[in-house]
């Protein structure tokens, strides 16, 4: 009697090995699970012919079930993991995407390339100290002249291309006497003007402030001149700094930290003299040409230094002791420099862009180059 | 200013090449742009005289011509129309290498054989084009090297000179320079006065001495009308860039180049009665040399003689009184005109000469007598004749120098933050004005009568620094006072607001401030600034706001096949505002073509619309942390789509609205005038655009929320802000967070009404919300919505 049953089991194990192994899905294991295992399953059955035995026997038959149902269970948790994973990696295989098709919403776009350049100027002398001034666009004649020691008949003047303001009649007064705008001057009036440079904001500074002065003043300038190098509109960088005791030298020492500075590399600066009215000594700035100066320092000549090896970038000087008288301030006690850079200029150099009449047209071609 | 090198090693000896001069000048200030070589030395180029000329068998345009080179007599072959016999030439022999590459062999031209060329100016490399054979004067030696002879181993020197420098404007000035600079010896030309040899004169009316401090004035009779300009005076004017045009006026040209005194010749035989000096009258007319007629206004220096005026002082000369092929008697001119009288008129007049470019800078008040002098030999050299007496009217206190100007060595060095010795600048102040007195603790200088720009101690010490040399000049860096402020939080920086557009896919874009009147009225009806000289009709009035420089830049890109474009600009608006002008500072944006770039897996891409900008102005006006709402209200804007546009505002503290700018679409009319659709567009007032608050804590509730959504349908023409502003006011603080999460028109909704989804999140700060409260609060909002918009429940 035992040896049959024993005999049962062991071909139930069989059968539900092999119905384990040719199971392809989950659910057909649990199936099995339910017909080998469950309360009604085929080992169940076995278990209740146990009343059958004699009573030494019942426990060892017990233990056989037992190991047996261990062993269908485990055969199924075995294949039931297999399963799982084998499901997984068909998932994965299936969701598998192509990751060099770009990426999808929206860019990002840019800053122009001359706020990118002002930003950069306010940056490296805001970090040496400098405060960040501005003045009005349109300006009077005090301001953006006299005051900066250009009278009426400064003959600087005609270099300056002024843009002139009609007032609420229509009629422009003009004090300097070679403004290309022929009408009569009107006594007592005031000349407003656009700003042909950054510097009358020097002067609105001065009078409002006193030393020690460091400051920069960017913004918009406007010259009646327009052609490949010369746009009517550009931006200029003023600087201003007065104090007890400023000298050339110290011109020197903070426009050299200044441009190694914008440039990122050690050039050398050369200062030639010049003139503005505006300032007593006066000097043009020239830097190492940045594009075919060598890692030895040696110019190569090229075509953007004319072969040179200097390149212009900035006019200079020490403050005008009339300037100062103007201003209210003891040019005895203080002494300063000022100096003014264009940002279109040093943008080009910096970027390489070699039209200047690209700055103003905002095509998007041009302007996509700059973030 | 352009100066030949062997010129000015006439008046000074350095030993420096020309490219060397040129150094030391800009160096010093006098920036040099060019330094252009002349042909150099060519071998085998010889003064030859024609002797014979004869017609060329074969060939009507050409000469065979028999020349004498002093060793031989060669046979060459020329097509010159100017080729004559004994016409003294420059011949290449065999053998010459001619500055444009030429190289000369022996040829056969039309069968005939020529055994070298003979020259024309052009082709010694001193003119661009050349008519004919460059005609040598008698003083030339046959045989003797043309190169030699015409100077051609030369340098053209083109100085840039600024306008303190008036007194280098000619190659006495340049040399004077070179002295000081290069401590040359100096050869001034020796000047002798030239008798009287008749007593003919015209008499000279000096009434406006304060602007004319000196006037001479000299009759030169009896000269000839055959007088050619020697070439040595042509080749040194063309050198110096003025062309040469008849004897007479080329000497007086020669003169203001080699001293830099400007004059004039008139001829006596058209003037009335004596000269005068005086101020124009107003509405006078003078016809002037370049057959130009100005009318004058009341206050111009001119010349006049009895009938008007005859020359508008230190400009131009009348037409009328002009010399011609048959003057025979002269009136030399050399003044003194002051840069006050001067300064302007030329351009006034739209004129400009090289007279007016020097009178204006400044002219050696002590040149007039010295240039009469040097014009009257040279006239009379050239051009024969007989010279009357000078006849000089003028007022010495205007002829007084300058004062002198004191200079203290310890100042020099604080001032260049540099060291230096008495002696090397009390040499620098002798060589810079000849006289020095004083001592190192004042020194005393007198400026020299032709510096004009030395009036006070800094033009002293720039003369210094600049002799010395700016590259010797130390490099220090100085104690910085900090003036740099960190931003305020009371407002976010411009920087920020570029960046958040910049993410959002905007480009920055620049424009001109001033632009088309007629684009101007477009988009604003005020009167805006206007400039009183326009470069052009486009760039007439000064912005009022940012929008028509943006359209533009976004039509041009249109034009250029770009489709999506997204620009904004921060800028001054300029307004006239009773007497004075007012700059606001804005930012704008237009914005037009599909809401994201065309890419993959989103289907057909969208058109951006009005909430896509009204999302990317909140996103970046979010930075301010201002709890106050925006409020988009619905105000008439002349550039905007009437149903597609808002103003923007604020309650400020006091509860009053202030406007922040608008938004909206391009009016229809607009869109169509650029040729552009769906273009939409907004501008702010910055200022208060980037005004901040701080942000302000409040508790965190840690007790959950209850969210709800309620849907009703609403009269289509309630804006949906009333909506919510409406429940918020009803349930306050309880009320965490209200969303709109649908809003629908169509099927289930009648005509004229819309279906308004919203979502309530409710929440105490201090416990939990019940559902039983939550269903209070629901109820509550309901009401407000049905009381207030006659809401009705959506099922």
């Amino acid at each position: 009697m035992t040896e049959s049953l024993d005999g049962n089991l062991q071909s139930i194990l069989e059968q539900a090995k092999a119905a384990i192994d040719a199971s392809q899905k989950p659910a057909q294991l649990e199936e099995l699970r339910v017909h080998y295992l469950g309360k009604k399953g085929e080992l169940t059955k076995q278990l209740k012919q146990i009343g059958s035995l004699p009573h030494e026997e019942r426990p060892k038959f017990g233990d056989k079930v037992n190991q047996v149902k261990q062993q269908v269970a485990e055969l199924l948790n075995l294949k039931k993991a297999a399963l799982d994973a084998a499901e997984l990696a068909a998932a994965i295989a299936a969701e598998k995407i192509d990751i060099t098709l770009p990426g999808r919403g929206i860019g990002s776009g840019g800053i122009h390339p001359v706020t990118r350049t002002m930003q950069r100027i306010e940056d490296i002398f805001v970090a040496m100290g400098f405060g960040v001034a501005t003045g009005p666009e349109i300006e009077d004649d005090f301001h953006n002249f006299e005051a900066l020691n250009i009278p009426p008949e400064h003959p600087a003047r005609a270099m300056h291309d002024t843009f002139y303001i009609k007032d609420a009649e229509g009629s422009v007064h003009i004090k300097d006497a070679d403004g290309s705008v022929n009408e009569l001057v009107s006594e007592g009036k005031e000349n407003y003007l656009l700003r042909t440079h950054t510097s009358p904001v020097q002067a609105r500074y001065m009078l409002k402030e006193k030393p020690p002065i460091n400051i920069i003043a960017p913004g918009r300038v406007y010259r009646c001149d327009s052609d490949v190098t010369h746009t009517p509109m550009f931006h200029q960088v003023e600087g201003l700094m007065v104090d007890e005791g400023i000298s050339f030298a110290d011109l020197k020492g903070v426009l050299t930290h200044f441009l190694q500075q914008f440039f990122e590399t050690d050039l050398k600066i050369r200062l030639r003299p010049s003139y503005f009215p505006f300032t007593e000594p006066s000097a043009e700035v020239d830097i190492s040409c940045v594009f075919c100066t060598d890692s030895e320092g040696h110019a190569q000549g090229c075509r953007i230094c004319k072969h040179t090896g200097w390149i212009e970038v900035l006019g200079s000087g020490m403050v005008h002791p009339e300037v100062f008288k103007h201003v209210g301030i003891d040019s005895e006690k203080y002494t300063g420099f000022a100096f003014g850079l264009g940002v279109e200029r040093l943008t080009m150099l910096r970027y390489g862009v070699d039209d200047l009449r690209l700055f103003f047209d905002n095509d998007l071609t041009f302007l996509e180059q700059f973030k | 200013m352009i100066i030949s090198e062997q010129w000015l090693r006439d008046w000074v000896r350095v030993d420096l090449s020309a490219q060397e001069i040129a150094d030391c000048l800009t160096n010093a200030g006098l920036e040099v742009d060019a330094v252009e070589p002349l042909a150099g030395s060519i071998e085998n180029l010889v003064v030859g005289k024609v002797l014979e000329v004869s017609k060329h068998p074969d060939a009507d345009r050409l000469n065979l011509t028999k020349v004498d080179i002093g060793s031989d007599v060669l046979s060459i072959v020329c097509g010159a129309s100017n080729v004559r016999e004994n016409l003294i030439v420059a011949v290449a022999t065999i053998g010459a290498k001619l500055p444009n590459g030429l190289k000369i062999k022996k040829a056969k031209v039309r069968g005939v054989e020529s055994n070298g060329m003979l020259c024309s100016a052009s082709e010694l490399g001193l003119e661009e084009e050349s008519a004919g054979l460059i005609e040598l004067d008698s003083d030339a030696e046959i045989g003797q090297r043309v190169d030699e002879y015409l100077q051609l181993d030369d340098h053209l020197i083109d100085i840039d000179l600024t306008p303190n420098r008036g007194d280098c404007l000619s190659v006495q000035g340049i040399a004077r320079e070179l002295k000081v600079l290069a401590d040359g010896s100096y050869h001034p030309l020796d000047i002798p006065a030239v008798e009287s040899a008749c007593n003919e004169s015209i008499g000279v009316d000096l009434q406006d001495s304060n602007n004319c401090p000196r006037y001479l004035g000299r009759v030169v009779q009896g000269i000839s009308q055959d007088a050619t300009t020697p070439l040595w005076m042509q080749e040194r004017l063309r050198r110096s860039g003025v062309r040469p045009i008849s004897p007479v006026v080329d000497i007086t040209n020669y003169v203001m180049i080699e001293l830099g005194q400007p004059m004039h010749a008139f001829d006596l035989a058209k003037l009335n009665d004596k000269i005068v000096i005086r101020q124009s009258k107003k509405g006078e007319k003078i016809t002037l040399l370049d057959e130009s007629e100005a009318t004058l206004d009341g206050e111009t220096l001119v010349i006049a003689d009895a009938k008007g005026p005859i020359a508008i002082a230190g400009v131009m000369g009348g037409l009328d009184s002009a010399i011609d092929d048959a003057t025979s008697s002269i009136v030399l001119e050399a003044a003194h005109f002051t840069r006050r009288a001067t300064s302007g008129k030329a351009r006034r007049y739209g004129l400009y000469t090289e007279s007016s470019h020097r009178f204006e800078r400044g002219v050696d008040p002590l040149l007039p007598p010295l240039a009469m002098e040097r014009a009257t030999e040279l006239v009379l050299e050239i051009c024969g004749g007989e010279a009357g007496p000078v006849i000089e009217q003028k007022n010495d206190a205007g002829l007084q120098g300058k004062p002198a100007v004191e200079i203290r060595l310890e100042r020099l060095v604080s001032l260049l933050g540099m060291d230096l010795e008495e002696d090397e600048v009390a040499d620098i102040l002798g060589r810079i004005a000849g006289s020095v007195g004083g001592s190192a603790s004042a020194w005393s200088v007198t400026p020299p009568s032709y510096r004009f720009d030395i009036e006070r101690e800094a033009d002293l010490v720039e003369e210094v620094a600049r002799v010395k040399g700016y590259d010797n000049i130390p490099t220090a860096m100085p104690r910085i006072a900090p003036r740099s402020i960190a931003a305020s939080e009371s407002v976010i920086s411009t920087r920020q607001v570029r960046q958040s557009f910049v993410a959002r896919d905007y480009r920055e874009a620049i424009t001109y401030s001033f632009i088309d009147r007629e684009m101007q009225a477009l988009f604003d009806s005020e009167a805006p600034v206007e400039l009183a000289n326009p470069l052009a009709d486009n760039m007439a009035v000064m912005r009022t706001s940012l929008m028509p420089g943006l359209m533009n830049a976004l039509q041009f890109n249109v034009n250029r096949q770009h489709d999506r474009i997204r620009l904004f600009e921060i800028g001054a608006s300029y307004h006239r505002s009773g007497g004075a002008y007012q700059e606001v500072q804005r930012l704008a944006g237009v914005a037009c073509g599909s809401r994201v770039p065309a890419q993959w897996g989103v289907g057909k891409a969208q058109n951006i619309d009005f909430y896509d900008l009204k999302a990317d102005l909140e996103a970046v006006l979010s930075l301010t942390g201002q709890t106050k709402a925006i409020i988009f209200q619905d105000v008439e804007h002349k550039a905007l789509h009437p149903g597609q546009k808002a103003m923007l505002a604020r309650e400020n503290d006091n509860g009053e609205l202030v406007e922040i700018g608008w938004l909206g679409r391009l009016h229809p009319t607009l869109e169509k005038h650029y040729g552009v659709t769906n273009v939409f567009a907004f501008e702010l007032r910055l200022e208060v655009a980037i005004d901040a608050e701080l942000p302000v804590f409040a508790t965190v509730s840690r007790f959950p929320s209850v969210k709800r959504d309620i849907s009703v349908v609403v009269d289509n023409a309630i804006p949906v802000a009333k909506l919510t502003d409406g429940v918020r006011r009803k349930l306050g603080r309880v009320l965490n967070k209200v969303e709109l999460f649908d809003v629908y028109r169509g099927d289930g909704v009648d005509e004229n009404s819309k279906s308004v989804s919203l979502s309530l999140v409710l929440q105490h700060e201090d416990k939990t919300m019940t559902d039983e409260e939550a269903e209070q609060l629901m109820g509550a909002a309901r009401s407000v919505l049905e009381s207030e918009f006659g809401a009705k429940l959506r099922s």
